[in-house]
């Protein structure tokens, strides 16, 4: 049974879901503040955690931070409605996804899934070995080497690195990164795909043999280039 | 006659030139004080006159005289006549009138003044080198008793020179009173706009007088308002922000009850959750308008193409017309970019649309067009064929909460936000929204923002 540990200063709101997830099948812990909120993220081995970036004190996007220095873990932030720099910016410390408050309990469910699929490897079939050009991934073993330089992405870089290597050379709407990697329906205002592709360029780097490496084809989505496929 | 400064300042200097003349006009009025000391200062320069003419008749003699006297005509419309002190002139004739003054004048030894309607005569006794007795007989134009006498080129530009000097410091006061209204009008029509920062700068302030009393005055009330816009502003924020968590607690019991309950308890349920998203856009519409409400330029400047944005709406709107039985068609003429904010500028246009589809009658379509022209403003224009607004509530509607009367009682959903959020966001882009009713009836809103295009901005490959 996966561990979840829900962050949150709302005790009320921190039981229902508890109630409501447990009900899923899921084994929930709980934490009010941000401090107790790292400690137990950190020494306890979770699935998945659920932050609030709303925590008084310790705030929840600090506990974000901290948290990735050490540890890979899955962690989907709750945001306030409206305030898209909270978000925006979460996703660019490293949070796997986001969810609005408030929000729909099944909307919940379904990104939680979406990230737990994600951390656990993908389809058995899909285990192997992926490379292309100087990248090469490691779908078994989570990992990912660029020239045998080993790379760290969250799970959802993973995930979105994956897809559009599998098309590499080809453009993958955003329509399917949203639906495959993220587990919903792309929206016109979403721009957490944007940022995923900017941070997986950072790590990988901007530019591979003389072109980009990563082309955002405006309008339709994303393309892994490779040789001939589209210099630019 | 439009400007204050215009007025203040003609008025001054029209006072000053008045004042200029009433004293001329006094003068040559002549009472009595006036007459007294022109009848001295006219006396020194008689003196001087017969000395110097006494002098030139003994050294140089007849000629030299003359050319004297007419040198005195021709410069200062002096007529002269030098007698000897039998009363004899040197060179040319006097009257008996004037002999008898040039006698009395010797007599005196002073200088004898006889002011006639339009001239003087005047005489004054002068001794030459060799130590005889002369007298100079003059006769002197009216005019020369006062500022006009001499050439007229002079007296111009003695004139010329006192109106300007005159004019000049007319002006610097007209600008030192003035000035502050200016700066205080900037300040006020700065904050009408919207910038509610705007001050009057505070160096007028610290006049003593009663204008820089009014710009502490003003600076002060523009401030309160500033702090009671955005106390109100930031409690409308607060507000959302607070109903949020019990809104968040109720949908998350909501999936509780679903899972608990059966088919019964469904519909009910469905109804809630309907309702609790009802609040929750609300909440974030709310929470928008407090934004748009509290800014002056929008959150941030990326290039948007209205005509993808535009496309984007009116499908969406098609979908969502089927379910209503009514049409969307929609026009897009060209692409403009607009430098803003995309989520803004796709509420705003959305608000408009989905109002439409609201309002229009069954099986009617909504007409949705999109109109660049080359670097003036783009125009968005939506057509309903619902029942229009009555012409006198035509400008309310994009009030926050507004309604048009019947409209409340009636269950059309939406919530009085929209419109609202759509002139703001225009607003912010340096646009407008306006309203009007169609020709054949329905509702016709036209949206209209400028572009860069036709600037020198960067334009990105579409």
């Amino acid at each position: 049974m996966e561990r979840i540990l829900i962050v949150d200063d709302d005790v009320d709101l921190c039981e229902l879901v508890q109630q409501y997830l447990t009900g899923e099948g899921y084994q929930v812990e709980i934490a009010h503040d941000g401090s107790s909120g790292l400690q137990r993220a950190m020494e306890g081995d979770f699935a998945l955690v659920v932050l609030d970036v709303m925590l008084p004190g310790m705030g929840g996007l600090d506990v974000l931070r901290t948290v990735r220095q050490k540890s890979r873990v899955p962690v989907l932030i709750l945001t306030a409605r409206g305030e898209d720099v909270d978000r925006i910016v979460g996703l660019e410390i490293g949070a796997d996804d986001y969810l609005a408050k408030p929000f729909n309990p099944r909307e919940l469910l379904a990104r939680i899934r979406a990230i737990l699929r994600r951390a656990e490897g993908g389809r058995p079939h899909e285990l192997g070995r992926l490379a292309v050009g100087d990248v090469e991934m490691d779908l078994g073993a989570h990992t990912v080497r660029r020239n045998s330089d080993l790379i760290e992405l969250t799970a959802v870089e993973f995930s979105l690195l994956e897809r559009l290597l599998r098309a590499a050379g080809n453009v993958v709407t955003r329509e399917t990164l949203a639906q495959e990697v993220l587990g919903r329906k792309f929206v016109a205002w979403d721009r957490s795909l944007d940022v995923h592709v900017s941070k997986i360029r950072k790590k990988l780097g901007e530019r591979v043999a003389g072109r980009e490496r990563i082309k955002t084809v405006r309008g339709v989505g994303y393309i892994y280039t490779t040789p001939g496929s589209g210099a630019e | 006659m439009r400007s204050l400064f215009l007025k203040i300042f003609l008025a001054f200097w029209l006072t000053a030139v008045l004042v200029e003349l009433a004293l001329v006009l006094a003068w040559s009025l002549a009472p009595e004080q006036v007459v007294q000391r022109w009848r001295s200062l006219t006396g020194d320069a008689l003196a001087i006159y017969a000395t110097d003419a006494a002098q030139i008749a003994e050294t140089g003699g007849p000629r030299p005289l003359s050319a004297y006297l007419d040198r005195l005509n021709s410069s200062y419309r002096i007529h002269a006549v030098l007698l000897d002190s039998g009363g004899k002139p040197i060179v040319g004739n006097v009257s008996i009138e004037e002999r008898k003054l040039a006698l009395s004048a010797e007599a005196s030894g002073s200088p004898e003044l006889l002011i006639k309607s339009r001239q003087a005569v005047g005489a004054q006794r002068a001794t030459g080198p060799s130590g005889k007795q002369y007298i100079l007989v003059a006769e002197l134009p009216r005019r020369s008793i006062g500022p006009f006498s001499g050439p007229f080129s002079r007296q111009a530009r003695n004139w010329a020179i006192a109106i300007l000097i005159s004019g000049l410091i007319c002006y610097l006061l007209t600008r030192y009173l003035t000035g502050p209204v200016l700066m205080l009008r900037s300040a006020a029509r700065n904050i009408a706009a919207g910038d509610l920062g705007a001050r009057a700068p505070a160096n007028l302030g610290r006049r003593h007088d009663e204008l820089g009393e009014l710009v502490r005055d003003f600076n002060e009330m523009a401030t309160r308002i500033e702090e009671l816009v955005r106390s109100q502003q930031q409690l409308i924020r607060d507000i959302s922000h607070e109903l949020r968590s019990p809104l968040a607690r109720l949908t998350m019991a909501l999936g509780l009850a679903r899972d608990r309950q059966g088919d019964e308890a469904a519909a009910a349920l469905d109804r809630i959750e309907r309702e609790a998203e009802r609040l929750n856009e609300m909440i974030g519409r709310l929470l928008v308008l407090a934004r748009i409400q509290a800014a002056t330029t929008p959150p941030e400047k990326t290039p948007v193409s209205l005509a993808s944005l535009v496309g984007d709406v009116a499908e969406d709107a098609e979908f969502e017309a089927k379910g209503r039985g009514c049409n969307v068609a929609y026009q897009v003429n060209g692409d403009c970019t607009i430098l803003g904010s995309h989520d803004l500028l796709r509420s705003a246009v959305e608000n408009v649309v989905r109002n439409a589809l609201r309002y229009t009658a069954p099986n009617s379509t909504v007409e949705i067009s999109m109109n660049c022209s080359n670097g003036g403003p783009a125009e968005i224009r939506v057509r309903d064929h619902g029942p229009g607004i009555p012409e006198t509530e035509l400008s309310k509607i994009f009030r926050p909460f507004y309604r048009v009367a019947s409209a409340r009682d009636r269950q059309s959903g939406g919530t009085g936000i929209g419109l609202a959020i759509t002139e703001g966001a225009m607003r912010l882009h340096g646009g407008s929204a306006r309203a009007r009713n169609a020709n054949d009836g329905g509702l016709e809103v036209t949206l209209s923002v400028p572009t860069v295009d036709g600037n020198a901005a960067a334009r990105t490959p579409a």
